[in-house]
């Protein structure tokens, strides 16, 4: 969590959390409309590639840029409300996941911070997390939207799942593409605007990882099964993400 | 003179690159100096102003040696706010220097940073919007600005600030030649009001004015010193990638006494020492351009009204384009080229009248057909420019459009030949330069073989011999048969490629005709607010038909032997 | 594209202060939060409703109408089926309908509709650097809402930015026009890519220009504009605290306008 509030010292992240904010808010205001699949509250959301690169390049600006993106686009598209704060969290999550998570999901995770197409670690930490955040990020939504009344948990934390990883699939040929003009172009990896050494393989980082992930997965099965007290799991879920994120 | 500034062997190296971006650069500045540095693309410019304020090596990892004394204390020992006292930065785009909504804010933005209260912010903003020349737009939306308004804002909200320097990087570049002539001006009068003042620009018009040019080539410096000992030396300026002034390269190659820098000077100097028989204007007749059928783009009626837009951008536009012709349509921003050059291919649909491709409506065209026909390249290559590899992205329009490997293959090979990007193929197109890519952006339309290409601004951005290579590349083109359309700002470029001009103006196209013909008429050109260049300018007083240099002499010679 | 919900108008809504209107939105929202009766958040709605005509955000809620709409409805169709009350009007195998869970549902469907008309009132009566301005003076770190106002100024750069890449690449014979989902996504790269780059070339002369006017993320800052609180503004918060105050009574010392008790 320590970067995700020290990137605020670094002109050059305060400015990537504006332009990943408006690139986000850009691409889902121009396909608002175009295929919704609940009226105002989420659609076929084509800016999903974006949610990884941005976690992956940009780290903690990544993360407060697609939460800022976020309710951007709830204001430009007329939807702005108490579900945009939970909107904030869920897609925050979507880019603090990637950076936090990368060198720390043990076993599946990466062991330097960077992309490499033909290093299949580099692949099971992408696709590891893939999985983790979108399903933390509709937990984390799903929960705050069905407390406000706006639909049901069983509904939407599925489709913001499904969402998410459909579009960090595709997201990853958006890595590929550009991972390495970012890097060494025009010298915006985070962890070198930064000027810092991202935490390796930690018993806290695991600890923190794997909170997040039984988290995760337990909210989303808890939806799926019945018979279960679903809401008191899913309200640990939540605990769970929230605690983990802190340790991370 | 107090100095203000002073470099000692600088050097900076980029990380990851193999080059040094800068080295062994030394210099100083003097309080209230006008300097101005001039080199080819990539010859280090920017990053040497980015150096003057500190941004490298305080932004950019890489190996920094040397010192940067600004008033006495070196950049790296200043932090950022109390260096933006010292040194402003102005750069090319203005868009990325505006945050505020409206005109007075933008100038406050930069004092409220340094904390200044709101009393002196209003008294600085009235100082400043006069001196920019935008008093009484203080709540204007600079959403609404023009290009160049924006850029003289940018200039404003940076001096307001009230540094010891001015750095400017290329402020002109995006603009059109009023906006330019804006931007200069203001140049003029913060040098008047003893401003130090550093401005990169590669047009050598506006070095004249300097007290100092610098001059660099690959990194370091060639030249230091008073511009019009520089100016004069042609064979230095082409090496460092700027233009020679055409009045000295006339001079020089007709053996004649004198360093001209401006028309007025030559044209006094060609009549003190008598050296030119003056003859009658030339009344250019136009030529047939709107006679025949052969047309391969031709506009009949055309208006066009943006959807929700209160008037048209253009109204009532007929022409024909011929096969093979090369043509350059011509005008400020705002007079509706690149509207207009959209309706080629159909990204845009006229409101009214009709445009031809072929003889045929474009709206009666699938758009993959008129991908075939009509090639369109757009002026940022940053655009367009998305594969890995140099190779795919010029093959993707052939890919798209459902051709098979084997001519995918070819059309390639060809394409690049032509645009000289042979071994290449391989490389990432994000790691070229601006004018390999521009080269790149070029290819990739010409794979698909269109019949016509349509170029805007395609020489933006670029130092001298990259324009020449681009121009010359196109004019090939040309002479293999394709129809080739520029949008330009450049008056030498249409000047010396285009067969014929197409002078716009608030919508309305206020000329059109053989390229001599048009640059004849210069009232005509005024009003569209352009100024031919000076060897134009030259030969319409002189009554001659040469429109670049090389003509010139030619026709000025002939005459010679003729009088002896 | 507009893109933006503001109307350029001069109600009296326009002329509160920032503060007030980002407050008083809040509030009604946790209001809203309060009940779970069709009666009393349909009043509240209707209550929204006015105040939205008084405030010239008619066209805005007009040209939302689809969404409101649809939400409402499939608020009203979903719950029923995913909450349990005890009087049952139907049942067919394991499902079953009561009158609670139809009464929350249609209470769900004018609760969120009223989200959303506050939400529009807020935009179309607020520009969007008051918002920031209000932000600020309520203490939100200067960083955050200078990322926020200048992500907001981005939009519109990024949106022309788009089209002229959709442009570029149309030109080279991209077919956008397919109807196909999968597919789309997959032209989808072709401009994202470009966008992408493009955006992020813009970083380092935004960040360059932003240090050149003395900007530095631990600076002691002033400000030109001081939006000031009015007495009329210190009315409206009065009023609304006193709302407020009272819906939280009703609510929970005297459980009002609830239909389906476990829930908010």
């Amino acid at each position: 969590m320590r970067y995700a509030f020290l990137m605020w010292n670094n002109t050059r992240m305060i400015v990537l959390v504006a332009v990943s904010a408006a690139i986000y808010a850009a691409a889902l205001a121009a396909f608002k409309t175009a295929i919704p699949l609940i009226p105002g509250i989420t659609e076929v959301r084509v800016a999903g590639i974006f949610l990884m690169t941005f976690g992956f390049l940009f780290g903690p600006a990544g993360a407060w840029g697609l939460g800022i993106g976020n309710v951007i686009g709830d204001l430009l598209g007329g939807t702005l409300g108490p579900a945009s704060i939970a909107g904030f969290f869920g897609n925050f999550l979507l880019g603090y996941l990637p950076y936090t998570m990368w060198l720390t999901f043990f076993p599946f995770a990466e062991t330097s911070y960077e992309w490499n197409a033909k290093n299949p670690r580099s692949w099971s930490a992408y696709i590891s997390i893939n999985v983790i955040s979108s399903f933390a990020c509709a937990v984390t939504i799903g929960l705050m939207v069905d407390a406000l009344g706006f639909v049901p948990y069983a509904v939407v934390s599925r489709i913001i799942a499904i969402n998410n990883i459909i579009g960090n699939f595709l997201g990853v040929i958006l890595l590929i593409a550009v991972y390495d003009v970012t890097k060494n172009q025009l010298g915006l990896l985070w962890i070198d605007v930064m000027r810092v050494k991202p935490v390796g393989l930690s018993v806290r980082g695991i600890c923190g990882a794997w909170i997040i992930a039984i988290g995760s997965i337990a909210g989303i099965c808890a939806g799926f099964i019945p018979g279960l007290p679903t809401t008191a799991i899913i309200w640990s879920s939540l605990m769970l993400i929230i605690l983990g994120s802190l340790i991370l | 003179m107090d100095i203000v500034v002073s470099i000692k062997s600088l050097a900076f190296t980029y990380q990851n690159a193999k080059e040094p971006s800068i080295r062994d650069i030394n210099g100083e500045i003097g309080d209230g100096e006008y300097l101005m540095i001039m080199g080819h693309g990539g010859a280090g410019k920017s990053t040497l102003c980015c150096a003057m304020n500190g941004i490298v090596p305080r932004f950019y990892n890489g190996e920094y040696s040397g010192n940067v004394f600004i008033a006495g204390k070196q950049t790296t020992q200043y932090n950022p706010s109390d260096m933006a006292k010292r040194v402003g930065l102005v750069l090319q785009d203005f868009e990325a220097q505006l945050f505020s909504t409206n005109v007075e804010l933008e100038i406050a933005f930069g004092l409220e940073n340094i904390g200044l209260p709101s009393v002196e912010i209003n008294r600085r903003i009235d100082r400043y919007l006069d001196l920019i020349g935008l008093n009484g737009m203080r709540k204007v939306d600079i959403y609404t600005l023009s290009g160049g308004q924006k850029q003289r804002l940018a200039i404003g909200s940076v001096i307001a600030m009230e540094p010891n320097v001015v750095v400017m990087d290329e402020p002109t570049t995006d603009l059109d030649p009023v906006g330019r002539q804006g931007v200069l001006s203001l140049a003029g009068l913060l040098r008047d009001g003893k401003r130090t003042l550093v401005m990169v620009d590669n047009e050598p018009d506006a070095a004249v004015g300097a007290d100092k040019l610098w001059l660099m080539k690959d990194g370091e410096m060639t030249a230091q010193g008073v511009p019009g000992d520089y100016l004069k030396d042609e064979k230095l300026l082409v090496s460092c990638g700027v233009m020679p002034l055409q009045t000295i390269s006339l001079f020089r190659r007709m053996n004649w006494q004198g360093d001209p820098l401006t028309v007025e000077a030559a044209l006094e100097l060609i009549q003190k020492n008598n050296l030119v028989q003056y003859r009658d204007r030339i009344i250019w007749t136009d030529s047939n351009v709107f006679s025949g059928n052969n047309f391969i783009i031709e506009a009949k009626d055309l208006g066009y009204r943006y959807p929700g837009a209160s008037q048209d951008v253009l109204k009532d536009i007929n022409f024909g384009i011929k096969r093979g012709e090369f043509v350059a349509i011509l005008g400020q921003n705002g007079s509706g080229k690149t509207t207009l050059a959209k309706h080629f291919n159909r990204l845009l649909k006229p409101t009214s009248g009709e445009l031809l491709v072929n003889g045929k409506q474009t709206t009666q065209y699938r758009q993959n057909e008129l991908a075939r026909l009509i090639g369109y390249v757009f002026q940022n290559p940053d655009n367009q420019i998305f594969a890995s590899t140099v190779k795919e992205e010029v093959g993707f329009g052939l890919k798209v459009l459902g051709e098979n490997a084997k001519v995918i293959e070819k059309n390639v090979a060809e394409a690049l030949a032509v645009t000289g990007l042979e071994g290449y193929e391989n490389m990432s197109p994000f790691v070229l330069s601006k004018g390999v890519r521009q080269r790149v952006a070029v290819a990739s339309v010409l794979s698909v073989k269109p019949e016509a290409i349509i170029l805007d601004e395609p020489t933006t951005g670029l130092d001298y011999q990259h324009q020449r290579g681009s121009l010359d590349m196109l004019k090939r083109l040309n002479k293999k048969g394709h129809t080739v359309v520029i949008i330009t700002h450049s008056m030498w470029i249409a000047e010396e490629y285009a067969d014929r001009c197409i002078v716009m103006k608030d919508g309305e196209i206020i000329s059109d005709g053989k390229t001599r013909a048009v640059f004849a008429d210069e009232d005509c050109l005024v009003r569209a607010s352009l100024v031919p260049s000076p060897i134009v300018r030259l030969s319409n007083r002189l009554g001659t038909k040469a429109m670049n240099v090389d003509d010139m002499v030619k026709e000025l010679s002939d005459e010679s032997i003729h009088l002896q | 594209m507009n893109l933006s919900i503001y109307s350029d108008d001069k109600t009296w809504l326009h002329s509160l202060d920032p503060r007030t209107k980002l407050f008083g939105t809040t509030i009604v929202f946790i209001v809203c939060l309060c009940f779970n009766h069709p009666l009393h958040t349909g009043a509240i709605a209707l209550c929204m409703f006015a105040l939205a005509l008084s405030a010239g955000a008619q066209k805005a809620i007009w040209k939302l109408r689809y969404i409101i709409l649809m939400l409402f409805l499939f608020s009203a169709m979903l719950w029923p089926f995913f909450t349990s009350g005890k009087t049952i009007v139907w049942t067919w195998k394991s499902l079953k309908l009561t009158r609670e869970s139809i009464l929350y549902g249609l209470a769900m469907g004018f609760r969120l509709s009223t989200f959303v008309i506050t939400g529009l009132i807020l935009m179309a009566t607020t520009k969007n650097e008051e918002i920031t301005d209000g932000l600020i003076k309520m203490k939100i770190p200067y960083p955050l809402a200078f990322a926020f106002s200048t992500a907001l100024r981005l939009v519109p750069t990024f949106v022309k930015a788009g089209a002229t890449i959709v442009q570029a690449q149309v030109s080279r014979g991209l077919d956008l026009e397919s109807r196909n989902i999968i597919s789309r996504f997959g032209k989808f790269i072709p401009l994202a890519v470009p966008m992408f780059i493009s955006a992020i070339r813009y970083t380092n002369l935004l960040a360059m220009a932003l240090e050149s006017r003395g900007f530095s993320p631990d600076m002691q800052r002033t400000f030109f504009y001081e939006p000031t609180m009015t007495k009329r503004d210190w009315i409206i918060l009065y009023f609304l605290a006193a709302l407020l105050f009272i819906s939280l009574y009703m609510r929970i010392i005297l459980n009002m306008g609830v239909v389906m008790p476990g829930r908010i």
